[in-house]
C-alpha cells in the first residue's frame, strides 16, 4: 500500500496483546517490530536504530515504562504513544513528563491508535499547518542567540544545537507562526496532537514544560513561551 | 437533603449560660445574706442608740422636772436632741411636744396606750412609727426619779438616713451581682472556646480529610484528656487511608486484569471483521454477536470502573470552567447525532460551570443514550438558566417513566424491562449521571416532557464569574 511502510516498535510484556496489535498494525500497513521488555527494545534501537514511531506500554517487567521512555529519550526524538491499562491520572502525566507524546488508554480500538500514529507521522514529516519564516530569532541576546530554522528542523542557541522532540518543535513552530498571539490549549491540542475537544489539555501543559527547560534560560521564569492564565499561551521573541 | 431542625443553642452557649446562671444564683444568695446581716446590724445599732439617747434624756428631763414649779413645756425645749428627734412627754396625763407639728394622735395606739396605762415596766421595746410621712423609731422611757407621777418620754428617732444607706446598700449589691453574672458569662464563653478549641482543631481536620487530603492528621496533644481522642481519632484516619489506598490498589488491578484481555479482543476481533468477506456466512454471524457482545462489555466495564472510581472519589482531575453549550454540543456531534437536537437559551450562550470535561461528557452521553434505548428516542436536548444555576433537559420520545419508578432508575441495574439484550443498555449509565452530576454538585431527576415522554433534568451550579 504505502511506498515506504512506516515502522513501528510495539514494547508491551502481554504476548496476546503484542500479537493482536501487530496483526491490525499490519492490516493497517506498519512494518512492526516487537520487544516483551525495556531491555530488549533498548537493546533493539540501540543495533538497529530508531524506528519511525514506538508503541509502550507502561507496566512492564523490571524496567518500566517510564524508565524506558525517558532511556529513549537521551538518544532518540521519535514519537512515543503510551498505552496504559490504569487511567489513574498520575500515570499518563508521569509518561508524559519521562518523554511521551501522547497516550492511549487500554481497551482502545485500533483506529484510536492509527489516529495518534498519524498524527505523530504528520509532524514527523513537518507539514506545519502555519509555516513561520525560515528562520525566527526567538531570543536575540547577542551572546547566545536562540533561532528557530524550521526549515532545517533545528533550534539553535548559540552555536550549539538544542535538541527538542518532534512534537516540542511542532510545538514551537506552531507558536512560532503566531508570535504575540494567545493560543488556547484546545487550539494547540488540535494542530499539534490532532485531538478534539475532549483531549486531554494537560497533554499541552506537560510539553510545554518540557520544552520550556530547553529554550528558557530560567525555565521557572519563562520569557519566550508565557502562560496566559486561563486563555492559554503566547510566544514572546525576545528582542 | 440537610436537616430542616431547629439548632439549640451550641455546646459553647450552653457552657456560657451555665456559668452566667451559676454566677447569677451565687451573687444572689451572696446579695440575701450580706443584705440581711448588714440591715440587722445597721437597725441594731441605730435603735440602741436611739435607746441610749432617750434614756439619757429622760434622765435629764427627769431631774429637770424635779426641779419644783417648772413648766414641762419648757423644760422640755430645754433639752438639745439630736438633729430631727422629737421628743414627747407624758406628764400628768397630759402630751407636750418639742415639735409642735407632732402630737401623740401621731403615735401608734399600742405606744400611747402602753404610756398611760401605766404598766411599768421600765420602758418599751422600740417601735418603726412613720410619722407626717418620715419614718422614726419611737422609744418610751419612764421619767427616773419622777417616781409615783405618771411620767414618759417617748422619742423619735429619724431613721430617713438609715433606710437610704439601706437602699445604697441594695442597689450595689444588685449591680455587684449583675457584673458578677456577666463576667461569668464572659468568663464562660472563654472558657468554653479555650475548652472546644480541640473540638475546632477536630472538625477542621475532619473537614481536610473529607475534602481528600488523606494525609492529614490531628497534631500530638500532651494533654491527657485530650490524648485519648487524638490517638484514636488519628488511628482511625491510617486505617481510613490504608482502606482508601488499597481500594484505590484495587481497581487499578482490576482495571489493568480486565482490560488487558478486553484490549487483545477487541484488537483481534477488529482484525476479524477487516476480513470477513474470506469468513463464511456462519463463522460471519457468530462474528456479528461477538462484536455486539464485546462492545457491550467494554461499555459495562467503563461505566463500572468509572461509577466505582466515582463513588470512591479517587483519581480525580480538579474541576476546570467549562462552557456547557460547547461541552454538550461536541457530546451530541461526537455521539453522531443531529447537531440541532440541541438547543440552547439565549442567556446560557455562555454558561460557564467547574467541572471535568470527559466525566459530564459520559454522563451527557448516558442520558442520550438512554432516551434512545429506552424512551423511543431523543427528541431534544434544551440548555436554561435558572436563577444560580443552569439546567439541562434531555427529552425523549417514549411512554415516559411512570411516577413510582423516577427514583428507582438511578439504581445500578434497575434496567426498565428487566430483560438484557436487546436495548443493549449496561445498567448503570443512570446510576453514572447521578454520581457524575451530584459530584459536580448538582442534581438529576427524572419528570415529564410536555410532549408526554420522559424529560431528564440536570440542573448544574453556574461558576462564579471571574
Amino acid at each position: 500500500m504505502t511506498p515506504v511502510a512506516a515502522k513501528v516498535l510495539i514494547v508491551e510484556d502481554d504476548d496476546r496483546i503484542r500479537a493482536a496489535l501487530r496483526l491490525a498494525l499490519e492490516d493497517e500497513g506498519y512494518e512492526v517490530t516487537e520487544a516483551a521488555d525495556a531491555e530488549t527494545a533498548l537493546g533493539r534501537l540501540h543495533r538497529h536504530g530508531a524506528p519511525d514511531v514506538m508503541i509502550v506500554d507502561l507496566m512492564l517487567g523490571e524496567m518500566d515504562g517510564f524508565t524506558c521512555i525517558r532511556q529513549v529519550r537521551h538518544e532518540h526524538d521519535l514519537p512515543i504513544i503510551v498505552v496504559s491499562a490504569r487511567d489513574d491520572t498520575h500515570d499518563v502525566v508521569a509518561a508524559l513528563e519521562a518523554g511521551a507524546d501522547d497516550y492511549v488508554t487500554k481497551p482502545f480500538e485500533i483506529k484510536e491508535i492509527t489516529a495518534r500514529l498519524r498524527a505523530l507521522r504528520r509532524r514527523a514529516r513537518a507539514a506545519v499547518v502555519t509555516e513561520p519564516p525560515p528562520e525566527v530569532v526567538l531570543d536575540a541576546d547577542p551572546a547566545a542567540p536562540l533561532v528557530l530554522s524550521a526549515g532545517s528542523g533545528t533550534v539553535r542557541r548559540g552555536d550549539a544545537q538544542v535538541h527538542l522532540t518532534l512534537t516540542e518543535f511542532r510545538l514551537l513552530c506552531e507558536l512560532a507562526g503566531e508570535a504575540g498571539l494567545v493560543l488556547s490549549r484546545s487550539t494547540l491540542l488540535e494542530r499539534v496532537w490532532d485531538r478534539g475537544f475532549f483531549g486531554d489539555e494537560r497533554i499541552v501543559d506537560v510539553h510545554i514544560r518540557r520544552l520550556r527547560t530547553k529554550i528558557e534560560k530560567d525555565p521557572a521564569d519563562p520569557r519566550i513561551v508565557v502562560t496566559v492564565r486561563g486563555l492559554g499561551y503566547r510566544l514572546d521573541a525576545q528582542r | 437533603m440537610p436537616s430542616a431542625r431547629r439548632v439549640g443553642p451550641g455546646l459553647r452557649g450552653r457552657v456560657m449560660l451555665t456559668f452566667a446562671f451559676g454566677a447569677a444564683l451565687v451573687s444572689l444568695a451572696l446579695a440575701i445574706s450580706v443584705f440581711t446581716v448588714c440591715r440587722g446590724y445597721l437597725v441594731d445599732q441605730r435603735e440602741r442608740s436611739a435607746e441610749r439617747q432617750a434614756g439619757a434624756d429622760a434622765d435629764l428631763l427627769g431631774s429637770r422636772l424635779d426641779s419644783a414649779g417648772a413648766y414641762p413645756a419648757r423644760v422640755l425645749a430645754t433639752l438639745d436632741p439630736p438633729v430631727d428627734s422629737v421628743l414627747l412627754l407624758s406628764w400628768r396625763d397630759e402630751w407636750f411636744s418639742s415639735e409642735p407639728a407632732v402630737g401623740p394622735d401621731d403615735l401608734p395606739g399600742e405606744l400611747t396606750d402602753a404610756v398611760t396605762g401605766g404598766t411599768d415596766t421600765g420602758g418599751t421595746d422600740t417601735v418603726s412609727v412613720t410619722v407626717r410621712g418620715d419614718p422614726y423609731f419611737a422609744v418610751a422611757v419612764p421619767l427616773p426619779g419622777v417616781t409615783g407621777e405618771d411620767a414618759w418620754l417617748v422619742e423619735l428617732a429619724p431613721v430617713r438616713e438609715l433606710q437610704s444607706t439601706l437602699r445604697v446598700l441594695g442597689g450595689v449589691l444588685v449591680s455587684c451581682g449583675v457584673l458578677a453574672t456577666l463576667a461569668a458569662a464572659a468568663v464562660g464563653l472563654w472558657a468554653s472556646r479555650r475548652v472546644l478549641r480541640p473540638l475546632d482543631t477536630l472538625a477542621g481536620t475532619a473537614a481536610e480529610i473529607a475534602s481528600g487530603e488523606l494525609a492529614t492528621r490531628l497534631p500530638e496533644s500532651h494533654d491527657r484528656d485530650l490524648i485519648t481522642l487524638v490517638v484514636s481519632f488519628n488511628t482511625m484516619v491510617d486505617s481510613l487511608q490504608r482502606r482508601i489506598e488499597r481500594e484505590r490498589r484495587f481497581f487499578a488491578d482490576v482495571s489493568h486484569e480486565l482490560r488487558s484481555p478486553l484490549t487483545t479482543l477487541v484488537t483481534s476481533v477488529e482484525v476479524m471483521r477487516r476480513h470477513d468477506e474470506d469468513l463464511p456466512e456462519r463463522s460471519r454471524l457468530a462474528l456479528g454477536l461477538v462484536t455486539g457482545e464485546l462492545g457491550h462489555l467494554r461499555r459495562l466495564l467503563d461505566d463500572l470502573l468509572a461509577l466505582a472510581r466515582t463513588e470512591a472519589g479517587i483519581a480525580q482531575d480538579a474541576p476546570q470552567p467549562i462552557a456547557l453549550p460547547e461541552l454538550l454540543t461536541h457530546a451530541v456531534t461526537g455521539s453522531g447525532r443531529d447537531p440541532g437536537l440541541l438547543s440552547v437559551a439565549g442567556d446560557m450562550r455562555n454558561g460557564v460551570i467547574g467541572g471535568r470535561k470527559l466525566a459530564l461528557e459520559r454522563a451527557f452521553v448516558n442520558l442520550m443514550d438512554n432516551a434512545d434505548r429506552h424512551g423511543g428516542g431523543l427528541t431534544g436536548v434544551t440548555v436554561r438558566g435558572a436563577g444560580r444555576a443552569v439546567e439541562v433537559l434531555v427529552d425523549d420520545a417514549g411512554a415516559g417513566v411512570p411516577a413510582e419508578d423516577r427514583e428507582r432508575i438511578f439504581e445500578r441495574f434497575a434496567t426498565r424491562s428487566g430483560a438484557r439484550g436487546a436495548a443493549g443498555g449496561t445498567g448503570l449509565g443512570l446510576a453514572l449521571v447521578r454520581e457524575t452530576v451530584v459530584q459536580h454538585g448538582g442534581t438529576v431527576e427524572c419528570t415529564d416532557s410536555p410532549a408526554g415522554g420522559a424529560r431528564f433534568v440536570v440542573r448544574l451550579p453556574l461558576a462564579d464569574p471571574p
